[in-house]
């Protein structure tokens, strides 16, 4: 089967459009960071789904956990799978041996995403002159759409180029390459998903909470024979994870119930905005929705290493700045200026929140300005907007992209595995209209809250449960994918005296699955010791299990 | 009370955010976090956020200067790993000038300002911190390196003085 240009022309199209980010922060973030979502796409655009499924959700163990704090990744999944997984379908290869392709690709590509964050670092004095012109058509322009253009026109001809020539090029080179090289790469592919599985576990990070990482190694173990449906292993870890927090949190929730309560019941109500009569002066709920529209859809579209997400937080409010300025330019220049200070945070947890708290504080500044009275300080506005952004970015980085998102891709893998389109469209529906749903929630309690609502946001009991519901189920769920696809195992035999004895039905007989667990739990311990050095983890595991594959130990 | 054992220590003017509990601190399970800063010392409400966004199990404590040199000379049996986190490079001067002893410094984050040059992806400079940087280094033999994540590229002071700032050699 040979690559059409309209095939590998399309898989760039598809691979540009997701590196732009304009199809939205969760949409496009899961797209980028994960590999299941492009596999059906590229299935889709070569004709074969069920295959495709089956080579993305390998390459898809491999790239569990990785998420882009800072705003660039070790490796970048999306460009990983859309070149190795229409070479390897061309080429014929087994899904292991994808991972062969996929890892170089995969770190290639993150030097592109460098180097459009530094591109779009040259936009930022552009976008300051035209806030100073109040020119809200050109900031549109170079906030979104130009930083839009240079990244599809950077990535469409390089996707376009591996993935046309790259299956020819791999198809003479698996021809060439000894069966011994070949072994080899198969036992690389079939223990890097250790990696993936162990920066999950660390990254979720609870120790405490381990033990359900064995127990579902075990309990899939067991089921194995039984076929089990993906389903099915979710609903048991679910009923786990409940248990757990019913058993454990619910004792932790009377003792405090006290001070919750306080919290929740008395002080809240305070904030409450009085209801105002309606006035042009007036954020809406229309506005609201309109500005999370805004911020969800281009969060990291004009990100740049200067500034990061402050052309999008600006461009975000623009128009409710607008309202509420008006009649002020003088005023307005100064709103679009303030807001074009370097901000980053994560765009649910900490975006959201951020930009309700934002709203709320210059509608009472607008107000009072407008009403000839003191107005509040804007570096009030800019001190809350940074203090906060820090702390709500790491809870968002851990709930939403480390816990979440991974969650919904592991109860979906054994589907993907099985050749099944649901494998991919299962968290790509759910994921992104779980985030953008609870979004818009979080935007609404901070406008209507003030920075109250961060307390409420981080400091109730409900929302530390659910976590330690998430993490728990997150655990159990790297337990049945260990258990299932990591899959390291040695041929290793002896003759002694006319009787064989081979070493991994020995080993089997000891403790069956003995050699994954280990190589995970190796990796995770490695990971908290040494730090979360993924790359130099990478490497290794590539040079060791290469090694040990091709001189037959493995 | 406790003594202070530093395991690690970071200048990030954002402070606890995602690189740092996503990455950083995975190496550090054990460890607290204390965060040395006089306006943050005494503002309640961003002490609060701050306590609750850390993971669940990891304390969170925040000083000033003077405090924290209290706090870190008591005398005490109980070693507590820390992992130390400062918002500018002169707070970290003046922790050190008080006899804190750090051994290696990460710089994780500094935002650009005009007065900045743009050196990593996560850190600008100006000419008086890499002073102030190199004073610590010749001082106290402090090894500081810039680096946004265990992933990132690590970029010694030396490197960015020969690069970025060569009149101050």
């Amino acid at each position: 089967m040979a690559i059409s240009a309209l095939q590998a022309a399309l898989i760039a199209a598809w691979v540009a459009i997701v590196e732009s980010r304009i199809i939205g922060y969760t949409l496009s973030g899961f797209l980028r960071f994960t590999a299941v979502g492009t596999g059906l796409v590229v299935g889709l655009i070569m004709g074969n789904v069920p295959q495709a499924m089956i080579i993305a959700a390998t390459i898809q163990l491999v790239y569990m956990g990785v998420i882009a704090p800072g705003g660039t990744t070790p490796s970048e999944t999306v460009v990983a799978t859309a070149v190795a997984v229409p070479v390897a379908l061309a080429s014929g290869m087994a899904p292991e041996q994808s991972i062969a392709v996929a890892v170089p690709v995969g770190l290639l590509a993150s030097y592109l995403v460098s180097f459009r964050f530094f591109i779009n670092s040259l936009i930022t004095h552009w976008v300051d002159r035209l806030a100073e012109e109040l020119n809200d058509r050109g900031i549109t322009f170079a906030s979104i759409i130009l930083p839009t253009i240079i990244t599809i026109s950077l990535f469409f001809p390089s996707v376009f180029v591996a993935v046309y020539y790259g299956a020819s090029l791999i198809d003479s080179f698996l021809k060439a390459i000894p069966a011994s090289i070949l072994h080899a790469l198969t036992v690389v592919g079939g223990s890097l998903p250790a990696l993936g599985i162990a920066l999950t576990l660390a990254v979720i990070g609870r120790r405490d909470l381990m033990v359900f990482y064995f127990l579902a190694y075990f309990v899939s173990l067991i089921l194995k024979p039984l076929n089990v449906n993906a389903l099915v292993y979710a609903i048991l870890g679910g009923i786990a994870a409940y248990l757990y927090v019913a058993l454990y949190y619910r004792s932790a929730f009377e003792e405090n119930n006290a001070n919750s309560e306080n919290v929740s019941s008395s002080e809240v109500p305070q904030y409450e905005k009085e209801s105002l009569p309606q006035n042009e002066l007036k954020v809406t709920e229309k506005d609201l929705k309109m500005t999370w529209f805004r911020w969800w859809l281009t969060v990291e579209v004009p990100h740049s290493f200067e500034r990061l997400q402050a052309l999008s937080f600006q461009w975000a409010i623009m128009p409710v700045l607008r309202k509420l300025y008006g009649k002020n330019p003088e005023e307005l220049k100064e709103a679009y200026k303030r807001h074009l200070v370097f901000f980053n945070t994560q765009g649910t947890w900490g975006g959201a929140p951020i930009l309700g708290i934002t709203l709320s504080l210059e509608e009472q500044r607008a107000r009072a300005i407008a009403k000839g009275e003191e107005a509040p300080d804007p570096n009030i506005i800019n001190a809350t907007k940074v203090g906060l952004m820090g702390p709500l970015s790491g809870i968002g980085d851990s709930v939403e992209w480390s816990t979440i998102m991974y969650l919904l891709i592991a109860i979906a893998l054994p589907w993907a595995k099985s050749g099944s389109a649901m494998g991919a469209l299962f968290p790509l529906i759910l994921f992104p209209v779980i985030t953008y749903a609870y979004g818009y929630y979080f935007l609404r309690m901070g406008y209507r809250l003030g920075r109250e609502s961060v307390s409420v946001l981080l400091g109730g009991e409900k929302i530390k449960t659910l976590i330690t519901g998430l993490s728990t189920l997150g655990l159990f769920m790297m337990g049945i994918l260990t258990s299932n696809y990591v899959s390291v195992s040695t041929p290793l035999k002896w003759t002694i005296s006319g009787k064989v004895f081979e070493l991994q039905a020995i080993l089997d007989k000891i403790l069956p699955g003995m050699l994954p667990l280990l190589t995970v739990l190796l990796v995770y311990w490695y990971f908290t010791k040494k730090g979360l050095k993924v790359l130099k983890v990478l490497g290794w595991m590539v040079v060791i299990f290469f090694v040990l594959g091709w001189i037959g130990v493995l | 009370m406790m003594m202070w054992k530093i395991v690690f220590a970071r200048i990030d003017d954002r402070l606890i955010h995602g690189q740092v509990m996503t990455r950083w601190m995975k190496g550090f399970p054990e460890a607290s976090i204390v965060i040395i800063d006089d306006e943050l010392a005494v503002d309640e409400f961003m002490k609060n956020i701050y306590t609750m966004a850390a993971p669940p199990g990891v304390k969170v404590k925040v000083f000033g200067v003077d405090a924290a040199l209290k706090e870190w000379s008591q005398k005490a049996s109980v070693e507590e790993k820390v992992f130390l986190l400062f918002k500018n490079i002169d707070t970290c001067k003046r922790v050190m000038d008080g006899g804190l002893p750090i051994a290696t410094l990460n710089i994780g984050g500094v935002a650009k300002t005009p007065q900045r040059k743009g050196i990593s992806q996560s850190v600008s400079l100006s000419e008086d911190e890499v002073k102030t940087l190199l004073e610590l280094k010749t001082k106290y033999n402090v090894d500081v390196y810039l680096q946004m994540i265990p992933d990132s590229e690590k970029i010694h002071l030396t490197t960015v003085v020969e690069k970025y700032f060569p009149e101050l050699k």
